[in-house]
């Protein structure tokens, strides 16, 4: 059944300095990876405010998920279905995801993977994700950091390290989340190189994850 | 967060807390991105978050000229921080860098104390830039006892009754003009000897004028007071100078800070030089527990030096020579000692000024004479000067137009040989005996004018001892000989501060006081920045400490001390402190050297 047409959630103004911009950076474990069917096992969120991330203010949340966690989504971040028993059902963390997302830039690594997810999810609240996203993927690519790997999307972890950053717990929501924010202000920092005389605002940011978003996004 | 959580609980000053603290310091953590060359902290503004550098490096910024290199896991800032000064220097960053910027943590964390801070052995006392009063320094107020007060004709017998009564050891005698004191002593060695007797008045047995000090000094003070004079007693007064209660020896803290007083009794009571270097032989364990005890290192190098005063005055009163009895003269002492910060193994540094005699010429005889006291000094053990600054070499033994003559020289013709090195050497001095007389060495200093040929002789003397910095990560080290891979505290750390202060000593001209006295007194005059002194005398003292307690850790392991540190050897905080201090040192060098005459009064470039 189609839904009514559905409120995006609100966003900065794109022509506000990236500096000056909230965002909300989250990546999603989930049951697998179809788009439709699949669901999230957790999420992990960090704010970039100023241009820092402050640490306090990190978000990680399991959730228990009404289909079977396939082994290969097991194999990556290792949550199984007994340790997510006591979890809250998604529906029960919509409100909270509502208000990490709503007024912040969302950000993800291969973004198309979060915003599918995000907005199976938030529809049955009636909402969804604002129309366009900041994908650091994107930006690895724009700035040619992808480690010229061609059609597959850049791996966040080697993408950290190509840039000396540290690198969180990979494959866990929120040290993926916290590792994707600390890229976001490398890019964002070096997108500035070329330009002394303009800032970089938040629609630049937007406009480079629209030109160069990864192969499996061209649908 | 467990990456942070992992990271900075390997770094000071962080590593020491529990897992709650960490827990909080990583929820306040901020990670910021630097490009390379953006400034991370700018100068001389208040700072307010510590920076510890996660990856990538930064450049400390002088004046343009880049000073140092922070890199992952350095801390910047917290000497700023705590001290509330504002930076003189910038940090930018070296290349692109990660960061983590955290407010002062002193604020919210549960055990701030487990903050190593601490440039000198944790173990000592609370750390040294969140420190409060030791322990040996409470306020006497607090330890005074009340007083006995009687009349000067009271008679010996009703005082004694009194002392006894109101559990004391001293009386009070105020006879209309000055304050006397009445001890135990006095009555042991007085009346029980039948020198007075037990209805005479107790005038007879006063000591007129009583040793007094300020009821706001501190129980360090109080003791060196009392080590000075080789008194028990003290008379605390209030802001009027009246007497508010008496202070003893025994009323200073511990049994064992007590010690300095008993060598002081022991030196005090020798009849011979065997029995005064038995006494003397007590000294390295007095500043051991000096040491133990928290006093700080000021103070026990003001109290090693009031000791060392007292030997040479009883060397001097045993020793009696034909030559020196025969003419007016005074015993000088140089260096350290004369500084009163002298350490564990200083040398004894001394100069002999004798008046200028009407006829003949008795220098040789005074010399041979002057060469038995320091004799007799080494066998109380200590060490005479290595370089010649003795009493008994031609340069260091003159008189008194013959000093005057030879500093003047010095003065006109900066260049000859060693005058600078003789200038350095007489600005720190300190008349033992005679102070009149001995004043000679420096009556120059004040009394002459001072051309700006020769003050900046002086100061190009005093900013070519550098401090050891430099762009590897530890120090610029000895890279060869005995002391390999060492950096020296006292030629590296200390000497330019005291060269510095001893500039200031002779453009101000006035020689007394410590390197720490002299540096604010040159911000009195406008030779120095309030931050500048503040900088350089934090600088001395942390050096100084640190120094005084490696050396009498070496004593207490029966180890020859030495001013030669291992980088490696030092926990890394001490390491990072140590070299910030030389860092900020060598800062306030450049600016004197650039700028310091022209901060003389006029009439003195």
């Amino acid at each position: 059944m189609r839904l009514r047409w559905r409120r995006a959630l609100p966003v900065p103004d794109p022509r506000t300095p990236w500096r000056e911009a909230e965002f909300c950076v989250i990546d999603l474990e989930t049951t697998g990876l179809d788009l439709r069917r699949d669901e999230v096992v957790s999420y992990g969120a960090a704010i970039v405010r100023h241009a820092r991330i402050p640490c306090g203010e990190v978000v990680y949340r399991q959730l228990r998920p009404s289909r079977p966690i396939s082994i290969g989504a097991m194999t990556v971040h290792g949550l199984r279905a007994a340790d997510l028993a006591g979890a809250a059902r998604i529906d029960e963390a919509l409100d909270e995801l509502v208000g990490l997302l709503a007024g912040r830039v969302p950000v993800a690594h291969a973004a198309w993977v979060e915003r599918a997810f995000l907005d199976r999810a938030l529809a049955r609240h009636g909402r969804r994700l604002h129309r366009v996203m900041v994908d650091t993927a994107a930006l690895l690519r724009a700035t040619r950091l992808d480690g010229g790997q061609g059609g597959r999307e850049p791996g966040l972890e080697a993408a950290a390290r190509r840039l000396r950053l540290p690198v969180h717990t990979p494959h866990h929501a929120l040290g993926d989340a916290f590792t994707t924010a600390q890229l976001l202000l490398a890019l964002a920092t070096r997108m500035e190189r070329g330009r002394p005389a303009r800032a970089v605002t938040v629609a630049d940011l937007y406009a480079v994850s629209r030109h160069h978003h990864g192969p499996t996004a061209e649908r | 967060m467990k990456e942070f959580a992992d990271f900075l609980g390997e770094q000071p000053p962080f590593d020491a807390l529990d897992a709650d603290d960490m827990a909080r310091l990583v929820a306040h953590v901020e990670v910021e991105y630097f490009a390379a060359g953006a400034t991370v902290a700018p100068e001389d503004q208040p700072m307010t978050h510590l920076w510890v550098v996660r990856t990538g490096a930064l450049e400390v910024v002088d004046h343009g000229r880049v000073v140092d290199l922070l890199e992952a896991g350095d801390t910047y800032g917290h000497v700023w921080l705590l001290s509330g000064l504002p930076p003189p220097v910038r940090v930018r960053a070296h290349e692109e860098s990660l960061c983590l910027r955290i407010p002062d943590p002193r604020t919210f964390l549960a055990h701030p104390d487990r903050l190593r801070y601490a440039a000198v052995r944790p173990a000592a006392g609370p750390p040294r830039f969140v420190a409060g009063p030791g322990r040996a320094d409470l306020p006497l107020a607090r330890l005074a006892r009340p007083i006995v007060w009687c009349e000067a004709t009271d008679p010996v017998r009703d005082v004694a009754r009194r002392i006894g009564a109101a559990g004391l050891s001293c009386a009070l005698v105020y006879d209309g003009t000055a304050l006397g004191i009445v001890t135990d002593l006095d009555f042991r060695r007085e009346v029980a000897t039948g020198r007075v007797a037990v209805d005479d008045p107790i005038s007879a047995l006063a000591t007129v004028p009583a040793l007094t000090i300020d009821q706001d000094a501190t129980q360090a003070a109080g003791l060196l007071r009392m080590v000075e004079h080789g008194v028990h007693h003290l008379v605390v007064v209030g802001q009027s100078g009246a007497p508010t209660g008496v202070v003893r020896a025994v009323d200073l803290a511990q049994a064992d800070v007590r010690d300095p007083l008993l060598i002081r009794s022991a030196i005090d009571d020798a009849t011979d030089v065997d029995e005064l270097a038995e006494a003397c032989r007590l000294l390295p364990t007095a500043l051991v527990e000096l040491c133990d005890n928290g006093v700080a290192a000021a103070h026990i190098g003001a109290i090693h030096a009031a000791v060392v005063d007292a030997v040479v005055r009883r060397v001097l009163r045993l020793r009696h020579s034909p030559a020196l009895d025969a003419i007016r003269h005074s015993w000088v002492l140089l260096g350290s000692l004369a500084r009163r910060e002298p350490l564990p193994m200083s040398d004894v540094d001394t100069a002999l000024v004798w008046a200028d005699p009407p006829a003949g010429d008795p220098a040789d005889a005074i010399r041979a004479a002057a060469w038995e006291v320091l004799n007799d000094l080494r066998r109380c053990g200590f060490a005479l000067c290595a370089n010649g600054a003795n009493a008994h070499n031609p340069l260091f033994g003159r008189s008194r137009s013959q000093w005057i003559d030879a500093a003047w020289g010095w003065q006109r013709d900066p260049t000859q040989e060693n005058a600078l090195l003789l200038t350095a050497m007489v600005a720190d001095s300190r008349p033992l005996t005679d102070p009149e007389l001995g004043r000679a060495l420096t009556e120059n200093i004040r009394s002459h004018t001072r051309s700006g040929g020769f003050l900046r002789a002086v100061l190009d003397e005093a900013v070519g001892w550098r401090p050891p910095t430099g762009f590897v990560r530890d120090f610029v080290v000895q890279h060869s000989g005995e002391h390999r891979g060492q950096v020296d505290l006292k030629a590296g750390g200390l000497a330019p501060i005291v060269a510095l202060a001893r500039w200031i000593a002779i453009a101000s001209g006035d020689a007394s006081g410590t390197t720490v006295e002299r540096l604010r007194r040159g911000t009195a005059l406008g030779l120095l920045s309030t931050d500048e002194t503040d900088t350089l005398a934090g600088g001395f003292d942390g050096i100084y400490g640190l120094l005084l307690h490696r050396q009498v850790e070496a004593i207490r392991g029966g180890q020859a001390p030495s001013t030669y540190v291992t980088p490696g050897e030092l926990d890394t905080l001490t390491r990072r402190h140590l070299r910030e201090t030389f860092r900020a040192v060598a800062l306030v060098q450049a600016r004197v050297d650039r700028g310091g005459l022209h901060r003389l009064p006029d009439r003195e470039r």
